[in-house]
């Protein structure tokens, strides 16, 4: 394990990954009050404030409706983070539970579940999570699901890698002996130790989960109008691009990105910490 | 050693059989699983007794058996047909014939855009490592990795065509007062050319370069990274140590030994992206109403016609298949290090 002061020159050797990690959890503390702290109604329209320019009041100015844009920017961090963080967590749950099961058995069942696994990969992402939300029904239900299963691969593959690696492994063979169950021997011997990439798969995935929410939202699939989203907010304010009011756009825009890109740095950096060999 | 090599491609080309087999299933579950009954949306007349349905599911043959209709299912592909689309009353097959070039062209397009700006960035990062260049670029991959491609296609919009004028109306594939050529062959660049119309070529290819470079954007960071890795690696080894040693130039020990065998890896890579473009640039198609594909994929899903979205899978995933199958292949043919997964 890291003890403190490794960990303290880790982040100052890593000053990139401390500042995504500081902004990650400043915007998760922003998805969970932001609601509760916004100067205006986000869904409250006003006819008369109708595509202000950013000012004193509108601080990110306002929409094709009057709407603030500050205050959907703000309240939709929350719904776009929940999509992702409940997909990614169902998808390593699933992924790496199955992957384990079928990398530590091997046999038919490995064979079966692998070739499973190569036939869902060989849709491209984007595709598969369309024609799930077909299959589903168009909600943000469908979007967690379509969202979890999509990135099960990924975990599946990464988890049956480790695990036929250290299968047969001293400690792995000492557990048997002792009698220990299929379920004890996974779950506290093998899957621990084999971890550390699932986490750094994760933190990337995450990013990655909410720019396909926000993609699949833009398309009109999903979280719907009226409310809060930045794919739909983007989505609206794509036409006013057109006409010169930048704003609607680019905040919506600005706010998806930064939380993309603090995401995979931070996964970036995860994994340079837990891999030692890659640390330069 | 070429016998075994034969081998190892036919036992490669092969394996894609069960994986094909596996898309075809999995399109033919996702039919069957879609929302509503067939036989009662089919059916003439709102108040269609039980027989006149049951006569219908018969027709249909939804009444036999679930590996019959899956035979049925295969046999109506292989000979091209994948329904019609209730929105355009066409056969889907014929839409897309009409569609695709349009997909194609852009795709080309975009991946032409970013490979010209990834693999020379890329080399140049590797050579000058660790110094102000290499961490540029490796900021640039970070931000263009993070960019929602939407996002970006709205500032190039905003940026190019609204304050500076430069960039053709962002709305289709020609503009709006001019006469396009003749669909000869459906792509407009060539077409233009056909005709001998340098400016309609002109045109057509204005048109394409703000959503292909939208499109180019998520490219860049695999591209970069992938090349500047493995051109890493080409420097750091003992071939190109030896040629140093040999005295050859820099110049030559780059362009000569290094940068061939730093193109493998890439090589793969690039596969991934080009046929990524060709079924995931659906956002981009439809924010720059590109009649293409995915556009036309996304408009049947929103309007609960989904004979179009099933055939838009099933075709997309082949051509990943096939295309991550043929670079393999090369990739195996060309270096005999590449071992094949199969």
């Amino acid at each position: 394990m890291l003890s403190l002061a490794d960990i303290r020159f880790i982040l100052r050797r890593n000053l990139v990954t401390a500042i995504a990690g500081v902004l990650i959890v400043v915007l998760m503390v922003v998805a969970i009050i932001g609601p509760y702290i916004v100067p205006h109604d986000p869904l409250q329209t006003n006819l008369r404030e109708v595509l202000r320019p950013p000012s004193a009041s509108y601080w990110f100015g306002t929409d094709h409706l009057g709407r603030d844009i500050f205050s959907r920017v703000i309240t939709a961090a929350r719904l776009d983070f929940a999509i992702a963080i409940i997909a990614v967590a169902l998808s390593a749950a699933a992924g790496t539970a199955v992957g384990a099961f079928s990398g530590y058995l091997g046999g038919w069942v490995d064979k079966l579940l692998s070739r499973l696994v190569d036939v869902m990969m060989a849709f491209p992402l984007f595709v598969a999570a369309m024609a799930l939300v077909a299959v589903l029904g168009n909600s943000v239900q469908s979007i967690v699901l379509a969202t979890a299963i999509i990135n099960l691969p990924f975990y599946f593959r990464l988890m049956r890698a480790e695990i036929t690696q250290r299968r047969e492994a001293g400690y792995v063979e000492a557990a048997i002996i002792n009698g220990n169950g299929l379920g004890r021997i996974l779950f506290t011997f093998l899957i621990p130790n084999a971890l550390p990439p699932v986490i750094v798969q994760i933190s990337l995935n995450l990013g990655w989960a909410i720019l396909n929410t926000a993609g699949l939202a833009f398309i009109g699939l999903g979280v719907a109008p009226p409310t809060p989203e930045w794919g739909i907010m983007i989505q609206e304010g794509a036409a006013m691009m057109i006409s010169g009011q930048w704003w609607v756009v680019v905040f919506p825009g600005a706010a998806l990105a930064l939380s993309v890109f603090c995401f995979s740095l931070l996964g970036d950096g995860i994994r340079d910490i837990m891999d030692p060999r890659r640390r330069s | 050693m070429r016998h075994s090599l034969a081998r190892a491609i036919l036992a490669r080309v092969w394996s894609a059989v069960p994986v094909l087999i596996g898309v075809l299933i999995v399109t033919f579950v996702l039919i069957r699983a879609l929302p509503g009954d067939p036989a009662i949306q089919y059916a003439t007349s709102p108040g269609a007794g039980p027989e006149e349905i049951a006569a219908i599911r018969r027709e249909m043959g939804l009444d036999r058996s679930v590996v019959e209709q899956f035979l049925i299912y295969v046999g109506e592909i292989l000979k091209g047909n994948f329904g019609h689309s209730m929105q355009t009353g066409q056969p889907v097959l014929a839409d897309f014939a009409v569609r695709l070039p349009a997909t194609i062209e852009l795709a080309v397009m975009a991946f032409v855009m970013a490979v010209a700006v990834s693999l020379p960035l890329g080399i140049l990062a590797a050579i000058f490592r660790h110094s102000w260049f290499d961490q540029l670029c490796r900021v640039l991959s970070s931000f263009a990795a993070a960019m929602p491609v939407f996002f970006f296609g709205l500032l190039l919009i905003y940026i190019f065509y609204f304050r500076l004028g430069v960039a053709s109306e962002p709305i289709g594939r020609w503009p709006s007062m001019i006469i396009p050529p003749m669909p000869i062959t459906g792509f407009a660049t060539i077409d233009a050319l056909m005709e001998g119309d340098w400016q309609l070529f002109g045109m057509a290819l204005a048109k394409m370069v703000m959503p292909a470079a939208s499109m180019a954007i998520f490219a860049v960071a695999p591209l970069l990274r992938m090349m500047r890795g493995a051109m890493i690696d080409a420097l750091d080894s003992d071939y190109v140590l030896a040629s140093r040693a040999f005295g050859l130039s820099r110049a030559r020990v780059i362009l000569r030994y290094a940068l061939p065998n730093a193109m493998l890896p890439v090589l793969a890579t690039m596969g991934m992206v080009l046929s990524t473009m060709l079924g995931a640039n659906v956002m981009i198609e439809k924010l720059f109403s590109w009649p293409g594909i995915g556009a036309y994929a996304v408009n049947s899903l929103i309007a609960v016609d989904y004979a179009p979205v099933q055939a838009f899978v099933l075709i997309v995933a082949v051509i990943f298949v096939l295309m991550t199958l043929v670079i393999d292949v090369i990739s195996a043919a060309v270096d005999p290090r590449y071992k094949l997964r199969g």
